[in-house]
Formats: C-alpha cells, structure tokens, sequence
C-alpha cells in the first residue's frame, strides 16, 4: 500500500513540475526535457506488463490534458511501457537480482540504470516528436529534438534518482 | 474457439498495447487541426485521384453524345456558311452577304451553370450577362432544341425560364401540315410536354416533328422542339390533346446559345398597337 502511495506521490509531483516548469523551458526549441517519464521508469520491476501499459498510458495523457497536445504523451509512453519488459531483461542480468518480487532499482547499479533509462527516455522521445511531425520527411529535426531531449531528461532523471533514492537508503 | 482464446492470450499485450496506441493516435488527431489536415490531405489526394479517374472515364463514355450534338452543331453552321445560302437571282439586286448586315438572329454562346427539373416552375442560370449583349426576351436554345426565354440579366449571368415552367407558352407549329399550337408544360415528367390548340381536322400522326412557329416573337422559325409522342381526341372537345417528347435533355445540358431577335422590339412595338384598338 505504502508503495503504490509512493508512485503515486510521485507521478503527481513529477506531473505538477513537468507541466508548470519543465513544459515551458523549450531552449531553442529544442531542449525539451519530459521528466515525468521518471515515473515510467522508476515504476516496480515487478509491475505486470499490461498494468504497466495502462499506467503509462493515463499518466502519458494527463500531461496530454494538461499540455493541450491530444494524445501525443500517452501514445509515446505506452511505447515506452510496451518495451520496457524486454529492456529490463536485457541491460539488468537476472543475476542482479534473483527474486523479482522484491528487487527494487535501489539494488540496480548505476551503470545498469543509466543504460536503462537512458534507451527508455530516447524512445520516448523519438515516439513523441515523429507522431508530433506524423511525417518522416523532418527526420534530422527529429533526430535533433530527440537527442538533445534524451540528453537533458536522462541529465535530470540520474539526478532524480538520487533524489528518489538516498533518503531510502539511510533508512 | 480454444484457438482464438489462445491467439488472444498469447498476444493479448500485444494488443493492448496496439490498442492504446491507437487511442492515444485517435486523441492526438481529434485535438490537432496539423494532424486532422495532414490525414486529410493524404485521404484527399487518394480520393481526388480517385474522382480524376472516374471523371475520365465518364467523359470517355460521354464522347459518343458529345460528337453527335457536335455534328449536330457543325451542320447548324454549314448551313450558315455563305455558299449554302441561296441567292435569289430574280430579285433586283441581291443582298450583300457579310456577316453583319441584314442579319436578324445573333447567336451568342453560353454555359448553363444551374438548372432545375424537378419544380414545377423550373429556372436555368447561364455564364453570360448583359456584358457578352444578352438581352431579356432572348430565346435560348441548345444543339438539340429549344430550352427557354431570357427572363433576367445581370453583368454576368442571367436567368431563363425554361420551358419546363408555367409561364413558358411557346408558339409551335406541327412540321408536316404546318398547324400552330402551343407547346407548354404541365409539371410531371421533365421530358414531355404537352401542344393544344390544334384542332381535330388536322392529321397528326406519333413521331410527327413539333417546331417553333412563326408566330413567335422570340424565337427564331423552325426550331426543333421535340416530336409527337401521343394524340388523343377528349370526347366532346374539338382540340387534340397532344404529348410531345421533348428534344432536349433538360438534366444534362451544358453549352446553350442566347439567340436575340434583332428585329424582336420593332415587331412588338408595331404589333402592341393592336391590343389598344
């Protein structure tokens, strides 16, 4: 119970700072970081995959409510929740952890999590600007976008995680 | 049906996943005019290429009726051609024949751009106005017959009563013996129309050719305007009842011709002085 208050808690906060903030930062157009993809990624490796479609895919269309873009962000994050079972399977070895039920990324190392998450964040934002541009004509703007959000939000969710994380630990 | 229950179970993530894709795809064209315009320009293109082709083929199949009102046409003009008309030799002297002088019928060419069949008082527009020297009172005629009268003019359009209309009674006269009558429609079918006032001494035969009269003071004499499709004789009446089938198409015309009786006005001035005696 604590835990699904946990990510609860979380997908609000991330949600209330990726629309007040993080929406309107926009540097040169370019720079757009979408850190609430942290919640995707942060959510329990033991989360069944449907559910986690379905998770991501309400948590993608409130920023969708809130940014006024229809449904660009639940389509980009069901992307992302669809392809995040295989990821886990092949950048976290199964010898990291050997009872999935209570594995949590406390345990993950950080070359691991950075690998992980980094691939999560590029998909999501290849989804997210070629279903914007519904074109491949401006696929190097595309290419550019996504990059450089990749490597803004993987900047910002490697801080989250420490964030996220050190309190826990000491506990 | 195990089967299908096994289909669905082994991709049933599969297919949550394509079908929340396809949500979030269907809220992302709903909420953005980029998105809708993009879908429809494709679905436009497709289907404009689409109509471009079935417009091809029905002109395609339309050719055999366009070249018959062509020929149609081309026999009209032949038969203006000065060395088709006949010259009186026992005359004094023989009229000059230019093309201006001495003509009385001015043709002007027009397109129907609106026309209705299915009122009872039907109306066309033309494309031509008073700026291409369309008159009201002009006679409008097709390839095939006579369509109707000039009713009102704008710079660039100008409005006919058809004759499939109740204020259009047009003078007609029987081909073979010469009759007048007059030609009229009583609503109904768009491609009769009825001639009374000709009375039962007359010979009138199915397929007997109606043309405009003389007696007209619109249009020109001789006109086509359809052909006899039934004669009864009402018991206790001395007068025909005569349906004609129309020669023009009225749904489907398309270049007409705006004919003005240069001489109209003087002949109505001299006959309107009859009325007041």
């Amino acid at each position: 119970m604590s835990e699904i208050l946990k990510h609860t808690f979380r997908l609000v906060l991330l949600l209330f700072f990726q629309v007040t903030v993080f929406n309107h930062i926009g540097l040169h157009g370019v720079l757009n970081p979408f850190v609430y993809v942290f919640f995707i990624i942060m959510l329990p490796l033991s989360t069944p995959a449907g559910l986690l479609m379905f998770i991501a895919f309400a948590s993608g269309w409130l920023v969708d409510i809130f940014s006024n873009t229809g449904g660009m962000h639940a389509f980009a994050s069901t992307l992302v929740a669809f392809v995040r079972p295989f990821w886990i399977t092949t950048t976290i070895p199964r010898t990291a952890y050997d009872d999935l039920q209570n594995i949590s990324f406390r345990d993950v190392e950080f070359g691991q999590f950075l690998t992980y998450s980094t691939f999560l964040i590029l998909v999501h934002q290849l989804a997210l600007y070629s279903i914007e541009a519904l074109t491949f004509t401006a696929f190097f703007s595309i290419l550019l976008k996504a990059v450089s959000g990749t490597l803004i939000t993987s900047l910002l969710v490697i801080g989250l995680r420490y964030i996220d994380i050190r309190p826990r630990k000491t506990t | 049906m195990r089967a299908i229950i096994r289909f669905f179970t082994r991709f049933r993530l599969l297919l949550l996943f394509l079908v929340l894709e396809t949500a979030a795809v269907v809220l992302t064209v709903q909420n953005n005019r980029y998105h809708q315009a993009a879908i429809f320009n494709t679905s436009n293109r497709i289907s404009g290429a689409f109509y471009g082709r079935i417009t091809e083929f029905r002109n395609f199949v339309r050719l055999r009726q366009i070249n018959d009102s062509l020929a149609v046409h081309i026999e009209s003009l032949q038969a203006q051609l000065p060395q088709n008309r006949f010259v009186d030799s026992s005359t004094f002297a023989p009229l000059p024949l230019d093309s201006t002088s001495n003509q009385r019928y001015y043709y002007t060419g027009a397109k129907v751009i609106n026309s209705t069949v299915t009122f009872r008082n039907n109306y066309l527009t033309l494309n031509k106005g008073s700026l291409a020297g369309i008159k009201p009172r002009s006679a409008v005629v097709s390839p095939k017959g006579i369509i109707g009268i000039v009713k009102d003019v704008s710079p660039h359009f100008s409005t006919v009563i058809s004759l499939l209309n109740k204020n259009a009674r047009i003078s007609a006269r029987l081909k073979r013996s010469g009759t007048a009558g007059t030609v009229l429609w009583t609503g109904g079918n768009y491609r009769y129309a009825d001639l009374i006032e000709i009375p039962e001494h007359v010979e009138v035969k199915k397929g007997d050719s109606v043309l405009t009269s003389p007696y007209s003071s619109i249009f020109p004499d001789g006109l086509f305007i359809g052909t006899v499709e039934e004669v009864e004789l009402p018991s206790g009446s001395s007068m025909y009842e005569i349906r004609i089938r129309l020669a023009a198409d009225y749904r489907r015309l398309n270049y007409v011709w705006v004919v003005e009786d240069r001489l109209g006005a003087e002949r109505d001035s001299l006959e309107s002085s009859l009325i007041y005696e």
